[in-house]
């Protein structure tokens, strides 16, 4: 059983016709006794567009957890130990484009690593001491050493990391994965999204990094928000009581039902009418999976929910894995803010930048990953972890931090099918280059869709008559990596 | 199992039927490509054209062994008039003397009135904005504002609204400063070169690139905008469809070459009031905007053929030029130079551009107009004759009617490019005026025009239908728009900033501005229902419709007021059944709020107006509220 033929079209009739109408003709009478019943119904409903689809092949992974560093992480400071920069620390790099990074001409001598590294694990894998936690899961691990991007800036390099795209404009792969699946969670958003809580703004590709491009709206990832309600519109009006506001429900339904019988069987209108009935069912279910406080004390300090340093990315975290376990097919997940200074960017010290971002990030990941393989959730969630690119393995002139380097990255991933202690590619003697079996980011945006057993070729979409691919004409699963 | 049975048959087709793709260079029979050509068709029932689009819709519908829907009622047809002419329901005086027309013609005078509305240019100015990726701000990881760029908004309203010739209309967003630079307004249409995203932060490395990242926007704006090509597809290769090669795609660049944007003090008299403000415009000469990190410059004077579209492949420089196909003997790039008026301020390359993309003789004209009566006929139908609008190449759809296409296109160049006659004729004539076909029929007919499809109205329509029923309706046009979600002015007002669009009109599925748009999705998703049920606006909306509906009914009985509700808002009587309905809830809400006051600040506390605005909100919800037949 598979979908690949399917193409949803952005003219007007077929598109919604295809999402409305797939399960046959209109619906029986409106499930007004659900409505207002207050129970949450379980079920998935085959005419939402988020309805769960099957998959190409059978999947190793049902669901994705993605966490952004964004600012891009210096490899050479995290997982791609390299004792030469120590050697030849403060030397000049002979024959380097000063071109590589953003500021033509600020790139220094080569600067070693200010953090050590030691090996961990059945498979002595190196790691940064700034990430103790990660390090004691390195065997769950498949590590890409050898990742490149195209762009040396981060709004274009995040768009392309999410998108596959350097440009604006295009389906992330949160959207990609809720259109070519659907979700399984009828009370909740199939995508969704949480950045920085501490008031340090979106990521520099903004809302962006999560739109649905040309693919409906529908699939675009629901942000949640880092301070007030965590969703939009969750609260009812406070002039209403739940039995006054279900009684305007039901004056709604009735009238609807007047209305559709005079226009029989019209998808669309049912389609509304349900989704009235979903909305209600949502005010209860969305605050219940973002609620932390039936979380047990262990798990709350497993992640650092008390530790003032990662707190806030602890309860993100968290919140990850509660959406998975309802269903929700897509978590991504974003380590800091706008500013340079206040994400991964460490172009001025980076002994300082990488220290705060790897003490907000280590436990919280450590802890997520940990409290995964102990629900045995982690055997169907896959967990990505990246930058949109590296960081070059010199100094920037004037100062301590360095700039970036789109040739050159680090991506792990675990859970899901994937190969734990797989080790793939490998940069230069510096780390400069990625220069052995090369992974593009179309590479891993077309691993990670066949884990959740989509294959890339076949998830098309037509628009303006051609048909788009995530991976657009490039991409291979990086078989090396998966089990 | 989800096949969309349509699809697969239509690639069986293609593949069946479709000889091998269109190249450049070859001879081309491609029915878009081709003189204009039609023949007015018979019919039998001869009774029932109101004019002779009819007799091409008749014709296939009697072919198909059918018969026409009958006609809608007057209430339902105003209703449809007003939300496809203005965007907005029936006002009560609009609604009265419609109804009292009973004299013949009633419905014509009904539609030169709506025509000669200034909302009009609101309406079909935003079809256009979505078409032209109109915004105000740049996109990228900054957005920076174009705090000026709203002029070209307010130029393409007030065009419309004025009629303005289409192919001037076009001209002059093309090349207004070389065409008219004199007029004030011509500059301003140049905003749509200017409205593209534009990266404001790069490194140099990165300068060229984005540079012809801009020129590409530009190219493909243009082609899918204005001729409906994909030109964009050109641009690493041969069109692997169309009959446009590369070269052409790098000598369509060239014509740009100079172009960039920048910011010109203007009198703003023809929108605003009258005064000099600074207006975001295109053209050569302009001092370039500033950038974020500016290592570069905003052009180069050569254009190069890149292969595989890479900066680093450079292989030959290119001189300006148009596409072949839509190219005549005599319509060649040096014969549109004007000599005559050119001075060394402009290169003219655009000028040339307007001239021959409106030349329905020997250039792009005949395309140009094919695809402007189809977006005519988009809006008003819920589909295009070509439903994809933005695509007439060998990849889009074949027009289901394509003498009607060509004869709409025939006409809109006889009335001098006027659009008004071309609304004229489409919303006068009985295909337009017929009913909602009932029992789903509309999708296997949809092609036909046999029935009107129920539509649900676009974001902006709903928003502005929500604060028209209110007391704070803001009727001013032009002028600088605003970020407020709760402002009280149309949608088409809002500042439309690309990392902060509206989350109320993002629900329902506006553009994301980021490419041209020729048909919005339709989505159908829940947050649009909680929107509705708990969002602020919706029920600050609702407390503004009671209050007028308290204030301007003299005795505000419930029955009364129930029965204003439906009128104002769904354009009808409520029936008795759900005046009954109505009127229960309104008794159980008032009682509550009677019993347990619970303060809200913008009411008085009277029981029953607070009971209103709960009814007032939920019939914001109902789907005829949001659906018109």
């Amino acid at each position: 059983m598979s979908a690949p033929e399917v193409h949803y079209r952005d003219t007007s009739y077929a598109s919604r016709r295809d999402f409305l109408s797939r399960a046959g003709a209109g619906c029986g009478a409106l499930a007004l006794a659900d409505l207002l019943s207050d129970r949450v119904v379980a079920a998935p409903d085959p005419r939402s567009p988020l309805a769960p689809r099957p998959a190409h092949h059978s999947p190793r992974a049902t669901s994705v957890i993605w966490l952004f560093m964004h600012g891009a992480p210096s490899q050479v400071d995290t997982w791609d130990y390299k004792p030469t920069l120590a050697r030849r620390d403060g030397q000049t790099l002979e024959g380097f484009d000063q071109s590589t990074g953003f500021f033509a001409g600020r790139g220094g001598p080569i600067m070693k690593s200010p953090f050590s590294f030691r090996q961990y694990g059945d498979s002595g894998t190196w790691c940064s001491e700034i990430f103790p936690n990660l390090a004691r899961h390195v065997d769950e691990m498949a590590i890409v050493y050898s990742c490149f991007a195209h762009e040396n800036n981060h709004s274009p390099a995040q768009f392309q990391m999410n998108t596959g795209k350097a440009r604006m404009g295009f389906p992330c792969v949160g959207s990609w994965v809720t259109y070519g699946l659907g979700s399984d969670n009828r009370n909740l958003p199939g995508f969704m999204v949480m950045y920085d809580s501490r008031g340090r703004g979106t990521p520099k590709s903004r809302a962006s990094a999560w739109g649905a491009g040309f693919l409906p709206g529908v699939f675009q990832g629901t942000a949640v928000n880092s301070q007030g309600p965590p969703i939009a519109n969750l609260g009812r009006p406070h002039q209403l009581t739940g039995r006054m506001q279900r009684r305007q429900l039901e004056l709604i339904a009735r009238l609807n039902r007047r209305h559709r019988d005079r226009l029989p069987e019209r998808s669309d209108l049912d389609a509304r009418i349900r989704s009235f009935e979903l909305a209600f069912r949502m005010q209860l279910a969305a605050p219940e999976a973002l609620d932390l406080s039936g979380e047990t004390e262990s798990t709350q300090r497993l992640y650092g929910l008390d530790d003032p340093r990662c707190g806030h990315f602890a309860r993100q975290a968290l919140m990850a894995r509660r959406l998975i376990e309802r269903g929700v097919r897509f978590v991504q997940l974003y380590s800091g803010g706008f500013n340079n200074d206040d994400c991964w960017d460490g172009h001025n010290n980076l002994d300082k930048n990488h220290r705060q971002f790897g003490g907000e990030t280590d436990r919280p990941i450590g802890g997520l990953l940990t409290d995964l393989k102990q629900r045995g959730l982690l055997d169907s969630t896959l967990v990505v972890c990246c930058g949109e690119f590296g960081r070059l393995p010199l100094v920037q002139k004037g100062g301590t931090g360095r700039d970036h380097n789109p040739n050159a990255f680090t991506t792990w991933m675990a859970g899901g099918g994937i190969r734990g202690g797989a080790r793939h590619g490998a940069t230069d003697e510096i780390g400069l280059n990625a220069v052995t079996d090369r992974v593009s980011v179309h590479d891993l945006h077309a691993t990670i869709l066949h884990q959740l057993g989509l294959d890339h070729e076949r998830l098309t979409f037509r628009r303006n008559s051609r048909d788009f691919r995530l991976t657009d004409i490039a991409g291979r699963v990086i078989g090396e990596v998966v089990s | 199992m989800i096949v969309n049975v349509k699809t697969v048959c239509r690639t069986t087709l293609l593949l069946l039927v479709a000889t091998a793709p269109l190249t450049a260079g070859e001879p081309v029979g491609f029915w878009s490509f081709q003189p204009l050509r039609f023949s007015v068709p018979d019919v039998t029932n001869s009774d029932w054209p109101a004019n002779t689009l009819d007799r091409f819709i008749l014709h296939r519908i009697e072919r198909n062994r059918l018969q026409p829907a009958g006609r809608a009622s007057d209430e339902v047809l105003l209703r449809r008039a007003c939300f496809d002419l203005l965007g907005l329901p029936p006002m009560p005086g609009q609604r009265d003397t419609f109804l009292a027309d009973r004299r013949p013609g009633a419905w014509s005078r009904l539609v030169d009135r709506l025509l000669a509305n200034p909302h009009m240019g609101e309406r079909w100015g935003r079809h256009w904005l979505d078409v032209a990726r109109f915004a105000e701000s740049y996109g990228f990881e900054h957005d920076l504002d174009n705090l000026n760029a709203y002029h070209y908004r307010d130029f393409v309203i007030r065009a419309l609204n004025d009629d303005m010739p289409f192919d001037r209309f076009v001209g002059w967003q093309l090349a207004g400063d070389e065409l008219a630079g004199e007029n004030p307004l011509a500059r301003m249409a140049t905003g749509f070169l200017a409205a593209g995203v534009r990266n404001a932060d790069i490194a140099a490395v990165r300068v060229e690139q984005e540079r012809y990242d801009e020129l590409d926007d530009l190219a493909s704006t243009v082609g899918s905008s204005l001729l409906g090509l994909s030109i964009g597809c050109a641009r690493c290769h041969d069109h692997k469809y169309d009959p446009i090669s590369q070269e052409e795609y790098y000598r369509f660049l060239a014509v740009f070459e100079r172009t960039i944007r920048g910011e010109v003090k203007l009198s703003t008299a023809a929108t605003m009031a009258a005064g000099v403000r600074p207006v975001l415009v295109a053209g050569e000469g302009l001092k370039p905007l500033a950038r974020v990190y500016n290592p570069g410059p905003a052009f180069y004077t050569s254009t190069w053929y890149l292969r595989r579209g890479d900066v680093r492949l450079k292989d030959h420089q290119v001189r300006p030029g148009f596409l072949d196909v839509l190219t005549a003997e005599g319509g060649t790039y040096d014969s549109y130079r004007r000599p005559e008026v050119e001075t060394a301020k402009s290169s003219y390359r655009r000028s040339r551009l307007a001239r021959w993309i409106t030349d329905s003789q020997n250039g792009a004209g005949r395309l140009l107009a094919r695809v402007i009566v189809n977006r005519l006929w988009q809006h008003h139908f819920g589909r295009g004759l070509v439903t994809t609008p933005n695509d007439f190449g060998e990849r889009g759809e074949r027009p289901s009617h394509p003498g009607l296409l060509d004869w709409l296109a025939t006409e809109l160049i006889r009335a001098g490019w006027r659009l008004k006659p071309v609304h004229r004729l489409i919303v006068c004539s009985e295909a337009y005026r017929q009913a909602v076909l009932d029992v789903g029929r509309v999708e296997g007919d949809a092609g036909l025009f046999r029935g009107r499809p129920l539509r649900r109205l676009e974001a902006e329509a709903i928003r502005d239908s929500l604060v028209a029923a209110g007391d704070r309706f803001d009727a001013r046009m032009f002028g600088p728009g605003s970020l407020d979600t709760q402002q009280p002015r149309r949608s088409v007002y809002f500042r439309v900033k690309r990392s902060r669009l509206d989350p109320l009109l993002t629900l329902f599925d506006v553009p994301d501005t980021l490419q041209g748009t020729a048909t919005r999705p339709v989505t159908i998703v829940s947050p649009q229902a909680l929107a509705l049920m708990n969002g602020t606006f919706v029920r600050s909306a609702a407390a503004s419709f009671a209050r007028r509906l308290m204030t301007g009914t003299s005795a505000p009985s419930p029955a009364n007021l129930v029965n204003r509700v439906f009128l104002l808002a769904l354009g009808r009587e409520a029936a008795g059944e759900e005046r009954a309905a109505a009127l229960v809830f309104l008794h159980e809400q008032r009682a509550v709020y009677a019993s347990t006051p619970r303060g809200e600040s913008d009411l008085t506390g009277d029981p029953l107006q607070r009971a209103l605005v709960d009814l007032c909100q939920a019939v914001f919800c109902l789907n005829e509220f949001v659906y018109v037949e």
